[in-house]
This record gives structure tokens, sequence and C-alpha cells, in this order.
């Protein structure tokens, strides 16, 4: 009798784990399609459009590029100065010195000859105290803000507050932007006056040449970890966020390189500093305040690899980071609960947080209770080894060929890993993944999870970065 | 023979000049990126120095910056070659010392005569 | 397949280079008449399958020469019947081919293609429609104008900046063609506002007296910023009168547009007022402000220099800037 009732309860999560499956997939392939037809067209839309054309014009949209930075006295000076050698006709960089306990400060001020400025801004945010704004007399598009320490997103909201131009683009201490970015980042602004938000793809710089902003040979790291996630960022940015975004219901620009209309994000209150993945958080609140005011409005996203990071190469760092992300998904989904499921809020309501709230976020806890309950089911004969066995291939195929279409489609579009073995070695890593690296990221996000609901963690020094 | 030091990053372009001004008599070496430029006028000493504001690694108004900042550099006469033709960006490249200022899409024929009109001066 | 397609784009970038490194010196032998044209068209030998990449290889050309090099240039294309290849190409079914063709005709200038191109600009594909408009604008085609002009400003779909360089392209001729579309009702407020952006890019002052008159008038703020902006760009002096009153108004868009304006024509006569605004609630419009004291000249200068010890924070903040701004400069 019993044993009869748990029989019945292990298959019904047998049965929960299959279509949770289906739907998961489903929902992939569905964005693979998606996003295949946009690519090409995006690809023989770059060739057609002369971007030189904006960068001669006199109608661009000036735009502020934002790097906070937080004991970095190391690579501070030189991330800046690559970002003064950027491609654009007028924009400003604001290198916001957050609280820093090193030489940040005295780094800049030594290597720009800086002098303190009377510069006002409107406090249309709250922030942490500015306390000084420093410009340079040798580059007149530097501007350097030092204020008391108040984390990433303060540090964006007091750049926001000081900022002269309508856009606004946010990095990472460590992205790497190619001097073109800009240029490709502003024009979905400058096509479609509805657009509010655009978010841009973040490729993986571990060994590749990158000197003074310039990439000039991108190769596979031999790191294991780092290969892994250069399939997994091709996933995610080329499929995951261009699907998502043709639906206009992209809920994450990554905070190492996405570009905003000012008066929309200040309207919206700015960034909160209650939450690790503030970056996520924004752009959620942005769907729901232009779907409040009833106005029309796109979250717009570039396929163009333009934007490059160092990733973690050792599982510490690794794990942390992607606990770390877990709890912000967590966290941005949970404050506007009232979203899901919520017509009102269109495609985003009923699509988009329903899946990133089911399977994004608690995707690892079915993915592991599966595991188990599978294992368990085997064992004690309730479902019969040929099923799983089917079961396995078919999960197994389905990883695969959603990764390797990802790389299908940067051969077919951006190209960037020139060396046909670089690809040979990305098409076995596809493969690969499933095994072990796969349960690992399940298992990190898990924690994250955890961590997000029943407190703890310990996050020791935060090192900023995201996805 | 005077000695030309061009710094462009569009091939196609850079052949074309160094084409044109070598039928009209210099000795023209190319560099593709600002950084390189620089190295290139340090060791060739040019009669004259021909900047495509914008370039990878340094853009043509901190090359300019550069050269004029060096003692023996900055009597090396600086044509620059630009793309945006805006009264702005005009008067910033002569303020800040180049001599002349090509706008893109320009005239080969126009570029030597001013090529020449600077160096036989 | 990811072999096979990189395969294949290696192949066609090889054969690509190769037909460079074999075009290139031949192309520049003949822009210097070095060769004449039938002997460079022997010397090039351009197959029907290479067309596709010579008219992408002559682009770059086109794009950055001009004068007799660029005649010398567009001369070769005309022999080699380039123009019917990329009007065939514009009955395709796929929208990119057809892009492409309307650019290359864009580039290659030849009148006759004008009617075909003509046809493109009907189409409903904005793609389409706005590239057509590209070609047109610099092919120089005034006759089309009216028709570019139109399509741009009615249709639904529309880009700002890539509206903008067309009419630019057309030259200063343009902006008389173009005045008459303020009058047309189907035009929203936000191209309107544009068109009159445009003529004060070609300072065209025959329109100041209308524009002067209608700009008290609008309830459209879009307009009369763009008014404002344009008596400024003109610096039409009997404008100041209305701009001075306009630092009164409501928006703050218009107030910092006027002090803008006043700035540019440089009127002493709008310092008061100006120093008034230095006080003003918007950071913008006190940022302005102050900027146009500076540039109205001593008068305005003084004004700044006073604001620096004034009672009001926001006053002294943005004059002290400003002043440091100014002679950061200098």
């Amino acid at each position: 009798m019993f044993e009869n009732f748990v029989i019945k309860i292990v298959l019904l999560f047998d049965i929960v784990a299959v279509i949770f499956f289906i739907g998961l997939n489903g929902t992939y392939i569905f964005m693979n399609i998606l996003a295949f037809f946009n690519i090409k067209n995006y690809v023989s839309e770059l060739k057609a459009v002369d971007l030189n054309r904006i960068f001669r014009s006199s109608f661009y949209l000036p735009v502020t590029v934002i790097s906070p930075a937080h004991n970095e006295e190391a690579t501070v000076v030189s991330s800046a100065k690559s970002l003064l050698q950027l491609k654009y006709p007028e924009f400003e960089v604001i290198v916001v010195n957050d609280g820093s306990t090193d030489n940040t400060l005295a780094e800049l001020i030594k290597a720009f000859n800086l002098k303190e400025t009377p510069r006002t801004y409107a406090k249309k945010i709250n922030c942490q105290e500015i306390k000084r704004i420093y410009t340079s007399p040798d580059y007149a598009e530097l501007v350097v803000i030092d204020k008391e320490n108040g984390g990433k997103a303060d540090s964006l909201n007091a750049a926001i507050n000081v900022s002269k131009y309508p856009l606004f683009c946010t990095l990472d201490a460590d992205s790497i932007l190619e001097r073109d970015s800009l240029l490709y980042i502003t024009r979905p602004f400058t096509e479609d006056p509805r657009v509010v938000a655009v978010g841009g793809i973040v490729r993986i710089g571990n060994s590749c040449d990158i000197r003074e902003g310039e990439v000039y040979e991108v190769s596979v790291p031999p790191s294991n970890l780092a290969r892994f996630q250069i399939i997994e960022y091709l996933r995610a940015f080329l499929f995951g966020r261009v699907g998502w975004s043709i639906l206009n219901s992209l809920l994450v620009i990554s905070g190492a390189f996405g570009s905003y209309k000012k008066s929309v994000v200040i309207a919206a209150g700015g960034y909160r500093t209650d939450t690790i993945g503030e970056d996520m958080e924004l752009v959620v609140r942005l769907h729901q305040f232009m779907r409040e005011q009833k106005q029309p409005y796109r979250i717009n996203f570039i396929p163009d690899p333009v934007c490059w990071t160092e990733v973690p190469e050792d599982f510490a760092t690794l794990g942390k980071q992607r606990s770390r992300w877990q709890q912000g998904l967590k966290e941005s989904i949970f404050f506007h609960i009232k979203m899901l499921a919520n017509p009102f809020f269109g495609v985003v309501g009923t699509f988009a947080m329903p899946f990133f709230f089911v399977f994004e976020l608690f995707g690892p806890f079915v993915e592991f209770f599966g595991y188990f309950t599978f294992a368990f089911s085997l064992y004690f004969g309730i479902v019969d080894y040929l099923f799983a066995f089917y079961f396995f291939l078919a999960s197994l195929v389905l990883g695969v060929v959603l990764s390797v279409g990802s790389l299908v489609l940067e051969e077919l579009s951006f190209r960037r890993y020139p060396h046909l073995r670089d690809l040979i070695v990305l098409f076995f890593y596809a493969f690969l993944e499933n095994f072990g690296y796969r349960q690992l990221h399940a298992w990190w996000r898990l924690k994250g999870l955890k961590n997000s609901f029943f407190g703890g963690g310990g996050w020791g020094d935060m090192k900023r970065k995201g996805l | 023979m005077s000695r030309i030091v061009v710094a462009e990053d569009d091939r196609a372009i850079a052949r074309l000049i160094k084409f044109k001004l070598e039928r009209g008599g210099y000795q023209v070496d190319v560099a593709e990126d600002g950084a390189k430029a620089v190295e290139e006028i340090n060791k060739a000493r040019p009669d004259l120095v021909l900047l495509d504001v914008m370039m990878p690694v340094l853009n043509g108004y901190q090359v300019l910056k550069k050269i004029k900042e060096d003692q023996g550099l900055k009597d090396i006469p600086v044509i620059m070659l630009t793309a945006r033709g805006q009264e702005k960006d005009i008067v910033k490249g002569i303020e800040m010392g180049s001599l002349d200022y090509i706008v893109k899409p320009f005239r080969p024929a126009e570029l030597l005569a001013r090529v020449n009109r600077v160096i036989k001066r | 397949m990811i072999i096979y397609l990189r395969l294949s784009f290696i192949r066609r970038s090889t054969r690509q280079k190769k037909l460079r490194d074999i075009w290139e010196p031949i192309i520049l032998d003949y822009l210097s008449t070095e060769i004449n044209l039938d002997k460079t068209i022997k010397r090039l030998n351009v197959s029907h399958h290479d067309l596709y990449f010579f008219t992408d290889f002559t682009s770059e050309y086109l794009g950055s020469l001009a004068g007799s090099e660029y005649e010398q240039l567009i001369k070769l294309l005309k022999k080699l019947n380039l123009a019917d290849f990329e009007v065939k190409k514009l009955r395709r079914r796929n929208v990119w081919i057809r892009v492409f063709a309307l650019n290359h005709l864009g580039l290659i200038k030849e009148k006759r293609t004008i009617p075909e191109i003509k046809k493109s600009l009907k189409d409903s594909n904005p793609l389409i429609f706005y590239a057509a408009a590209e070609a047109l604008s610099s092919m120089q085609d005034a006759d089309s104008f009216d028709e570019v002009a139109a399509t741009l400003l009615v249709r639904p779909y529309w880009n700002k900046i890539r509206t903008a360089e067309i009419f630019l392209k057309y030259g200063r001729a343009a902006a008389a063609r173009l005045v008459k579309f303020l009058d047309d009702e189907n035009i929203t407020s936000d191209r309107k506002a544009l068109v009159i952006d445009i003529l004060g890019e070609f300072k065209a002052t025959e329109m100041a007296e209308e524009l002067l008159r209608l700009g008290p008038r609008t309830d459209d703020v879009n307009i009369k910023v763009s008014i404002i902006k344009y008596l400024g760009k003109i610096t039409y002096l009997n404008a100041k009168q209305f701009l001075i009153a306009s630092l009164d108004d409501e928006d703050w868009v218009v107030r910092g547009q006027a002090a803008k304006s006043l700035g540019f024509i440089g009127v002493p006569e709008a310092v008061n007022k100006l120093a008034f605004l230095l006080k003003d609630k918007v950071w913008w419009v006190r940022y302005l402000s102050a900027q146009s004291l500076a540039n109205i000249g001593r008068e305005g200068w003084a004004r700044l220099e006073q604001a620096k010890h004034s009672p009001d924070k926001f006053a002294r903040d943005v004059s002290a800037q400003i002043i440091s701004e100014m002679r950061l400069n200098v």
C-alpha cells in the first residue's frame, strides 16, 4: 500500500521532469529558430548600413560611457585610455571611483593630469555623496567622479546624475570594448525612437590578444572551464537574448555592456542598490514601468561581438559567480512578482516571466531532483531502462544540437574564431559539456537558489561581474 | 628625396595615397595605426606626415599631440585627413597645430598639390 | 556542416584576396591615366561571376575619392555595364540583394537608372525605399526630390537620422522645396521639426520671417524648439525679442534652446534674463544659460563672474563650472 503510494509519487516526479524537459527544450528550439532568421537578417543589414554615416552625421545621439571602478589600481588607467579611443562623434567617459581603498584615484590623477572641477549636476536619483569631480586638460572627454563607497548600482546612479548626454552605456571594470562598439549599440536608438534600452553581446577574451582596447587575435583559451563558458556564452547570447528581444521581452541586459535612454531610466528610478542583480532588475523594471505608463517601447539586443571580458578559470570563483547570478535572478523576479502570469504585461508577463520563473530560477532544482528520482525509479524498476536510456539520449542530443546550433550561427554571421582548429575544439566541448559541467553548473545555481531563500552564502569580497 | 609618413588604417586608401605620392616623387611609408605611426615618424624623421583622424590604438589627434610635444619632431608639418568634415573637428585639428585639413572623399590630385606646397615651402 | 561553411568561407575569401591583389595595381595605374580604358578592362578581365565582388571592391574607392580620379572610375564602371547588372538585381526577390544593388547604383550614378530606382521608392519595405531614397540623393537628382521627401515624411515608418542625411545630401537647393511640406497636414510635428532643423543646417534664411511668425503661435514644443534652433543657426537678429520671450517658456527644453540660440547670435540685451536663469530649477537650462553668457562677450562674462558670488547656490555652482570649462578650452 505505502509502497504503491511512493511509486506513484516517484512516477509523478518523473512525469514532471519529462514535461519540464520538453517545455525547456521546446522553448529553446523556438528561440533558436527565431534567432536564426533574425541574425541572418541582421548581418545583411550591417553590410548594407554604413556605420560611418552615423559617424559623419550631425544628427547622432551623444553618449555617456560609465565605467565604475572599485579598487582597480592595476587596470583603471589602461581601461580608461582604451575607452577614450572609442570611435564616436560625441561622447564622454565617466570613471567612477567608488570609495576605493587603494590607489585607484591617485593613478587616475597621475595618468591624466586630473584637475578638480566645479562641475554641477542635478541629483535626480539617490546616490552616495559625490566628493569631487575631476576633468583632464589633456582628454576633454574624460570625467572622473570620486564618491563614497556604495556598490556598483550606486556608482552607476551617481554617474547618471553627473552625465550630460541623453544615452548612457554601462560597463564592468574589466569589459573591453571594440572601437566601433558605440556606433553599433546606439544605432537602434536612432533607428527607432521607441527603443529605451539595448543590450550587447559579451564575448570571452581569455587568451585573446587584446591590447589597448583593440582585439588583435581571437583564439580558444587552453582552460577547460573557459572553453565551456565560450559555448555557454554563445548559446546564451546568440540564441537566448536574440530570441527574447524579438519577442520584445528581453529580461536581462548584461552589466558588462548595455546602453539606455537616460530620461527613461531616471523616470523609472535608476538602479536599485539593494540587489546583487541590479542589471537584470533594471531591465525588468523598465518593462513594468513602460507597460504601466502605457507607452510603446522596445528593448533591443544587438548580436555584434563588440565587448570582451575575462571569465574566471577556476572552480571557486566561477561557482561563486554563478550562485550570485542565480540570486540576482531570484531577486529580480520576486521584486516584480506581480508581473508573473499577468496578461497586462503582455508577452513579458505571460511568457518571459513564467519561463524565467519556472525554468531558469527553479530549473536547477528540478534538474537535480530529476537525477535523483530517475536513479531511484530505475533502481526500483518504476521506469524501464530502455525509456531511461532514450530519455538520456534525447537530452544529450538536444543539448549538443543547441550548442552546436549556436556555433553554426556564429559561423554564418560573425566568424570570430579564425582557425578551423578552434572550431573543432569548441565543437568537441559542446559535446563534453553535458557530462559534468552541466551538472556542476546546476549545482552552483542550486546553491545560489538556496542562499537567496535561506540566506547565507558568505560572498566575501564580491567580484563584480555579470552576464 | 623627401619622405612622407602616411598614417591611414583603410588599406585600399593607404595604397592609393602611397601610389599617388610616389608618382609625385616622394618616398612613402605607411603606418596602419596611431602607435605604429609614432614609431615610424620617430624612425624615419619624415618631411611631412599625413594623418588620418580615426585610427586604432592612438587616434590622429593624439598622434598630432605627441608630435607637437616632442622637441625633435614638432617642426614636422602635419596634414590631417578625415571622414568627419564638421567645423569643430577641423578647428580642433588646426588649433592643435596641423597645417591643413583634407576631408574624405578627397581628390588625390589636390592632395598631391597640397603636399607639394607644404614641402616646397 | 560547420566545417563546410568554414571551408567555403575560406575559399571565397582567398579568391577575393587574390582578385584584389590583381585588380589593385591595374586600377591604380588606370586612375593615374597610365593605361587607357580598353586596356584596363582587358587586363582586369572581370568575369561575370566576379562582378559581385568587383562592385564591392570599387565601392571602397568610390566612397573616398572625388575629382578626376572619381570620374575615371565611373567611366570604367560604365564601360563594364555595371549599372545594368545592378538594375537586374532590383527585380530579385531577396530584399538584401535589392538593397545592395540600390547602394551600388547610388555610387555608380547613371542617370538612365533613375526610373528603375524610383520604382523601388514605392516599395512598402522601409529597407528598400530608404535605400532607393539614398541612391537618388547621392545622384543629386533634383527632379526626384519631391517624391523622395514625400515618401520619407509621410510613410508611417521613419528614421530620423537617415532622413536628415538624405535631405542634406541634396544640398542647399533642396531647402526651398522642403518648405512646402511644412504646410502639409499629413505630416506629423516631429517630422516638421526635422524639416526646420534641416533648413537651419542649410542656413536657409529665406524662411526666417515666416518661421519667426509661426514661432510664438505654435503650441507644439517640437516645432517651437526647432524654430528657436533655426533662428540661432542663421543668426537672425530680428528674432531677438521672440528668443528673449522664450526664456520664460514653461517648457524647459524651449528655455534651454532659447538660451543657446541667444548665445549663438550674441545678444547683449538678453544678459539680465540669462543671469536670472542661472537659478532655474532644471540643470540643463542653468548650464546652457551660463554657456550662453560666456558666448555673448564682455557683458555676459561679467554677469558670469558676478554670479560666482550670488547667494543662490545653483547660480554660484554653474557659473564656476562654466568659467573653469572655458579656461580649460582656451
